[in-house]
């Protein structure tokens, strides 16, 4: 370590650091970060300085506006970092919109909070990439002293936005001047082809939680409003466990090859068996527990094929 | 149990998640054994939150047992208990269908890894939505605010509390979390991945996760985005696919290219049937119009995310997703097939909508199906009753089977079956209809009918062609029977049996039967004829006793001369006596029980032809081994309640005679006590309703904890041709029947009870034969009073508190028939002429019933008997159901109409005044059919004076109706007949252990009785 670094020695990352753990693990994530490194050739060393940063969790108070990211890095000192991309114009938005609108699986897609794969296709029609496709697409700023550009303090906040983005695809739209909800909005009236209401559904209100009784119905104390319904009832296992998450794509940061189903598979079938247990209550001492206990393999085997 | 006074509530407390049981009676509540005393801020029936001492149950224990609580037995138990035991269930259900799903919370400092319960949209959040709606206030009485309390001086106000729908959500979320968990913990592995620190974290106690770091904390927010479609209680609409066959094109051959078509709607949640296509969603506005959905956008945004999810279930759906509006696909039989089979299940597991054809579904008519084609194997297999009776069944012959394959109403032979599989494709077009015939079933059916058929006992049959057929089928094919031959003659009588009325009852019968008496006898007739066991289960007061007399005449009358085993409890053996006597004197009947009984089976060979054996149950249990060595003729079991537990030895006991028929009497609705239905039918037709483990799963649990309605139609299809039961309240009965019946009930004595009265009778007999005048008419009144006392019950006499159970005869008697009464839904006033018995009386009710039952003497003030009068006559399950009255001030004036049930516990001797008492109920608004029962006890005074007042009825105008006055008038001789009692007045050893059954409590009590007999005063 050289007197120079020692005296320089760094703040340690702050409280609200931004920790990325993983980053460009969706394909946009991966584009975005990649579009970077694509700028960036001559600055290798930099970048490397700005993963570990990332890594560190030194980039924190970030935020994504329309055709504006700021954060700041704490480093050896507190640096306000800034980038700058275009926002498109209402007339490219429009256009890209009436494009997704051809096709259902775009807003399909979209609420199911993914990015289409051939988003970038979409606006390359429009003659726009989402992506920074050119290095003077992204211009960047950092109160940093460094000549080079990208500064590892720009490295560092792009690699967070990179894992922001992984989580929310809808950022990247944000960033080029529309939220999800506007665009959603533009596709729904698109398809109905009516002008009507499309303003934002609102927000299913939280139910509320508490209630107040009137005193009248506080002396029907143990009546009930209507009578307790005769609800059927039904104890049978699916025919795979963990059946309710294979309609999932795995969470995002899921990193093992078989599938969360898999993975909580035997959790689930153990649980089932022993509510279904409870409550059907077949007593252990009886007779002939023990056949119908050899009985049951066979049969559920039976039930799969 | 009926109880007031006991709430039940759910704590959502998230450190420990319980329930809290509280209230007067909530050590009365089944489970409250579970409980560990606590206490609860919540908020009473005033409206105001308050603290209240209780039982705090945890979800661990308190789910199993919450949920183990039948449907008939939660509605009688205080509401909130009720909606809590549908919660627990509910819990269970959820957890046991998989509908969980791993979340993660932020507690204080920490990440929890949770479980929490999936309510989509359906029939999930149906259910949940229903039973949010009947919450009673005392289910959901939670402060809102769970540690607020009131500042001193300040006025206490309404309290805002949980809304139902929270609470339930919160406990399903809890019990799921609960129930998701072993209790084993491991060591924690060092470097282990997220994912493996997570699993642990759901599996095991510590639900601990995560703690430190920004990286865990988006972690977390990717887990909830993640989960976010599934979690909670969600949404208002759904998308739903409706898979529509190919119009049928007669030109085309086996239409491969035919295509089926998979059409997207929007369902609502609120009303299933409301389906809105693709189309009309896309295009706007009619959603909103048609109340599916609350706004155009979010209706075309639950169609679109439920078309992404199933897109990821079944590729072709996905492929759709490149049109704009996607409306439907068109798919060839093979992926049609797929959907059908594979992937709607799945698409019903993600919480989305699927109609499918009926008739391809498993159970459709165009599936592949079995037909048995079940005969007798000959002619000797319905074989000739050696008693003379007609061709019948018996169930331990076998029967032959043949099968056929059956697809859409045709037959198919095993050369087309192989044809169907060679087109590989499983949805075809046969002789111009759609089928669906997967290549395993067509091998299964091939299997089968290469097989030809089979045989199957009897009873196995006879279950199969009542609707049972899986149960011995060994295949997973739906099956269908059809009964052939002579086998399906027996069958057609079975059927006709209740309504035939051709039945000749044998001159040999003193008395008129009823006409549906005749028909009960006629069916006892064929059902013996058939060899089918048979169980007459009138209610109480219509004349099982005499149905079964007749039947006995006419075995008799056909030439039948072996014996008949009558098992009845103790307290009834007199009547039956008393009955024979009447309605069949020429049939002779022995007693089994007492010192004298038969101690071998040879005895039995000796007996006339015909005889009647009377036994108890308890000498059953006893004498089994000389009993089951006898070839009966009828073994027939009054009372049949009596082998409820299957296990128990006078069960076994009774499944051990041997008969050429086995008829049950009971009075008490055997159909809704299924353990009592099985051991009955174990006796009747045994194995008929299959292993007793098995129709516990399949039917008892079902139909009594779940109240589930198919289970329970099946088995009364199964069981309705064995059982005759009509009620007092069918039409055809009543007409049938007089508005009022009036019947003595004959009741045995105790030992304890014989021992007593003749002590007391040596004692004032010396004394009474040494008196004159005043003195003596003293005497005499007294010592009457006294073995009425005696006959009613041993400590009225003795002035003791009790114990009372297994020291009466007559008790016994009231209790056994009270059984009935409530079982059966009706009310009844009890009258007595002491007020000591009266008490005793409402202890012993209160105590067996678990009721509280009202007592109205002369002590009691004028406001408090009105009262108890208004609220016996209230129509209202909570209302008590029996009402015990003292005849002096309760036998006139009141209107009672509420009851249709008159016991006389003891008898006044004059019948205006019994008649004025019985009016009581027997009057203008009196709807139904009002019974009376006059107990007496054979063979003492009581009996012997009701036989006197019969032979001279116009005595009983003049003389008797000064009372009890004209007794005193007699002379010595006179009195010693009237008094002395008769040598088998006593019917069994020790009618405490007889009639107890195994039930530890009465055995004690036997004890005790033994211990007492000690302390009579000599």
């Amino acid at each position: 370590m050289t007197f120079d670094e020692f005296s320089k020695r760094k703040r340690p990352p702050p409280q609200q650091g931004i920790k990325v753990r993983e980053m460009g693990t969706t394909w946009w994530g991966q584009r975005w970060i990649e579009a970077l490194e694509h700028f960036s050739r001559d600055y290798l060393s930099r970048l490397g300085r700005g993963r570990t940063y990332a890594r560190t969790g030194r980039v924190h108070d970030l935020k994504v506006a329309p055709g504006l990211v700021t954060a700041t890095v704490t480093g050896t000192e507190e640096y306000d970092v800034s980038l700058r991309m275009d926002v498109f114009t209402n007339a490219e938005w429009n256009m890209a919109i009436k494009i997704m609108a051809q096709e259902a699986r775009y807003a399909a897609l979209l609420l199911a909070g993914q990015m289409p794969p051939d988003i970038e296709t979409v606006f390359r029609r429009c003659k726009r990439s989402l992506f920074p496709s050119k290095s003077h697409d992204l211009e960047t700023d950092c109160s940093c002293p460094d000549w080079a550009s990208p500064c590892k303090h720009v490295a560092a906040m792009h690699y967070v936005l990179g894992e922001a983005f992984d989580r929310d695809p809808f950022l990247l739209f944000e960033l080029r001047g529309r939220t999800r909800d506007q665009v959603l909005a533009a596709l729904a009236r698109l398809r109905s082809g009516v002008d009507e209401d499309v303003k934002t559904p609102r927000r299913q209100e939280l139910a509320p939680t508490s209630v107040e009784v009137s005193p009248e119905a506080w002396a029907q104390y143990e009546v009930p409003p209507v009578p307790l319904p005769a609800l059927r009832f039904n104890f049978d296992p699916p025919q795979t466990p963990a059946a309710i998450l294979r309609s999932l794509p795995p969470p995002r940061p899921w990193s093992l090859e078989e599938s969360p189903a898999d993975f909580l598979a035997d959790l689930y079938a153990s649980a089932s068996e022993r509510a279904r247990h409870m409550a059907l209550g077949v007593p252990e001492s009886t007779p002939d527990a023990t056949t119908s206990a050899g009985r049951t393999k066979p049969r559920r085997k039976a039930n799969k094929s | 149990m009926r109880s007031e006074g006991a709430h039940l509530l759910y704590v959502p407390d998230p450190a420990r998640p319980r329930l809290f049981l509280w209230g007067a009676n909530a050590q009365q509540m089944p489970f409250a054994s579970l409980g560990q005393p606590a206490t609860q801020r919540c908020v009473l029936d005033t409206g105001i939150a308050d603290e209240v001492a209780g039982l705090a149950i945890d979800l661990q224990v308190g789910v199993p047992a919450l949920a183990s609580i039948g449907v008939a037995e939660a509605s009688q138990l205080p509401a909130s208990v009720a909606t809590w035991t549908a919660a627990a269930k509910l819990a269970l259900d959820l957890v046991a269908r998989g509908r969980v799903i791993p979340t993660i919370e932020q507690r204080n400092s920490h990440t929890e890894a949770r479980w929490c319960a999936s309510i989509l949209l359906g029939e999930d959040a149906d259910r949940f939505a229903r039973l949010a709606n009947s919450f009673p206030p005392a289910a959901h009485a939670i402060p809102a605010s769970m540690n607020r309390r009131s500042r001193r001086g300040q006025q206490p106000r309404i309290a805002r509390v949980w809304t139902p729908d929270a609470l339930l959500e919160h406990f399903l979320n809890a019990c799921a979390d609960t129930l998701m968990r072993t209790d084993v913990s491991t060591r924690a592995q060092p470097r282990a991945t997220w994912e493996q620190r997570w699993r642990r974290a759901l599996h095991e106690p510590n639900a601990q996760f995560a703690g430190e770091g920004f990286a865990e904390r988006l972690l977390t927010d990717d887990l909830k985005a993640w989960i976010k479609p599934l979690a909670g209680v969600s949404g208002e609409a759904r998308a739903c696919f409706r898979l529509d066959l190919p119009e049928v094109d007669e030109s085309a051959s086996h239409g491969d290219d035919a295509l089926f078509t998979l059409r997207y709607f929007l369902q609502s949640a609120r009303d299933p049937s409301l389906l809105m296509p693709a189309a009309d969603v896309y295009r706007g506005g009619a959603s909103i119009r048609r109340g599916i959905a609350s706004s155009a956008r979010s209706a075309q945004e639950h169609l679109l995310a439920g078309l992404a999810i199933a897109g990821r279930l079944f590729p072709p759906i996905e492929a759709s997703l490149h049109e704009a509006r996607p409306e439907s696909i068109s798919m060839k039989s093979a992926v049609a097939w797929e959907f059908l089979n594979n992937a709607a299940p799945q698409l019903i597991e993600a919480g989305l909508g699927v109609i499918l054809p009926a008739e391809l579904t498993r159970t459709g008519q165009r599936r592949l199906r079995m037909r048995m084609r079940l005969s007798s194997p000959s002619a000797s297999g319905v074989s000739t009753d050696k008693g003379g009776a007609q061709g019948g069944l018996s169930l331990d012959t076998m029967l032959a089977f043949q099968w056929q394959a059956e697809l859409a109403g045709e037959t198919l032979t095993v050369d087309e079956l192989q044809e169907l599989a060679k087109l590989k494709a499983p949805l075809v077009r046969h002789r111009g209809r759609w089928v669906a015939v997967d290549s395993r079933e067509i091998n299964e059916a091939i299997r089968l009918l290469e097989q030809k058929g089979g045989t199957l006992a009897a009873h196995e049959g006879l279950a199969a062609a009542f609707g049972a057929a899986e149960r011995t089928a060994q295949t997973s094919l739906p099956i269908e029977v059809a009964v052939e031959g002579g086998l399906a003659d027996v069958l057609a009588r079975l059927r006709a049996a209740p309504e035939a009325s051709e039945f000749d009852v044998p001159d040999t019968f003193v008395g008129t039967l009823r006409p549906y008496q005749v028909r009960g006898a006629g069916w006892l007739a064929t059902m013996s004829d058939l060899r089918l066991g048979a169980c007459l289960a009138d209610d109480m007061g219509l004349g099982k006793t005499v149905q079964l007399i007749a039947l006995l005449l006419h075995r008799r009358r056909l030439g039948d001369t072996a014996p008949t085993l009558l098992v009845c409890p103790t307290s009834v053996v007199g009547n039956w006596e008393r009955e024979l006597r009447r309605f069949a004197p020429s049939l002779p009947f022995v007693r089994h029980y007492g010192p004298q009984r038969a101690r071998d089976a040879s005895a039995f060979s000796e007996l006339q032809p015909g005889t009647v054996v009377f036994t108890t149950y308890g000498l059953l249990r006893r004498d089994w081994p000389i009993l089951s060595s006898v070839e009966w003729s009828v073994a027939a079991l009054d009372e049949a309640q009596n082998i409820k537990n299957a296990a128990s030895r006078t069960a076994q006991a009774a499944r051990s005679l041997k008969a050429q028929f086995r008829v049950a009497l009971t009075g008490t609705p055997i159909e809704n006590r299924l353990a009592e239905l099985w051991s009955i039918f174990e006796f009747l037709n045994p194995r008929f309703l299959g292993p007793q483990a098995e129709f516990r799963r399949t039917f008892a649990i079902p139909i009594e904890r779940y109240g589930q309605a198919e289970p329970a139609e099946k088995l009364k299809r199964l069981t309705q041709p064995f059982i005759l039961r009509r009620l007092k309240s069918d039409p055809t009965i009543i007409q049938d029947l007089p508005s009022k019946q009036e019947m003595k009930i004959i009741c045995s004595l105790t030992r304890e009870q014989a021992s007593l009265y003749q002590a007391a009778l040596d004692e004032s007999f010396a004394k009474i034969e040494g008196a004159e005048g005043i003195e003596r008419r003293g005497r005499v009144l007294a010592l009457l009073t006294a073995l009425k006392q005696i006959c009613n019950h041993p400590a009225q006499y003795l002035g003791e508190p009790g114990p009372l159970a297994g020291r009466s005869g007559k008790l016994q008697r009231i209790l056994e028939m009270l059984e009935e009464v409530l079982a059966e839904g009706d009310r009844a006033l009890v009258f007595t002429q002491y007020r000591e018995m009266g008490e005793r009386l409402v202890q012993e009710f209160e105590r067996v019933f678990g009721v509280s039952v009202p007592f109205l003497h002369g002590g009691v003030p004028q406001g408090a008997r009105d009262e108890m009068v208004r609220r016996f006559q209230q129509d209202d399950s909570r209302s008590p159901p029996i009402f015990v009255l003292s005849v002096k001030a309760g036998g006139t004036g009141l209107n009672l109409t509420a009851a249709n049930h008159v016991f006389h516990y003891d008898r006044w001797w004059n019948p205006a005044v019994e008649d004025q008492a019985t009016d009581r109920a027997y009057r203008i608004g009196q709807r139904r059919s009002v019974q009376v029962h006059k107990l007496l006890c054979a063979g003492t005074v009581e009996e012997k004076i009701d036989e006197l007042l019969e032979r001279k009825r116009e005595l009983a105008e003049s003389i008797v109706g000064a009372g009890e006055q004209w007794i005193t008038e007699l002379n010595d001789q006179e009195l010693r007949d009237l008094f002395s009692l008769a040598p088998d007045a006593v019917i069994s050893e020790d009618i405490g252990e007889v009639d107890a059954g195994e039930d530890g409590e009465s055995i004690q009590g036997a004890q005790r009785q033994r211990r007492r007999k000690s302390e009579v005063p000599a």
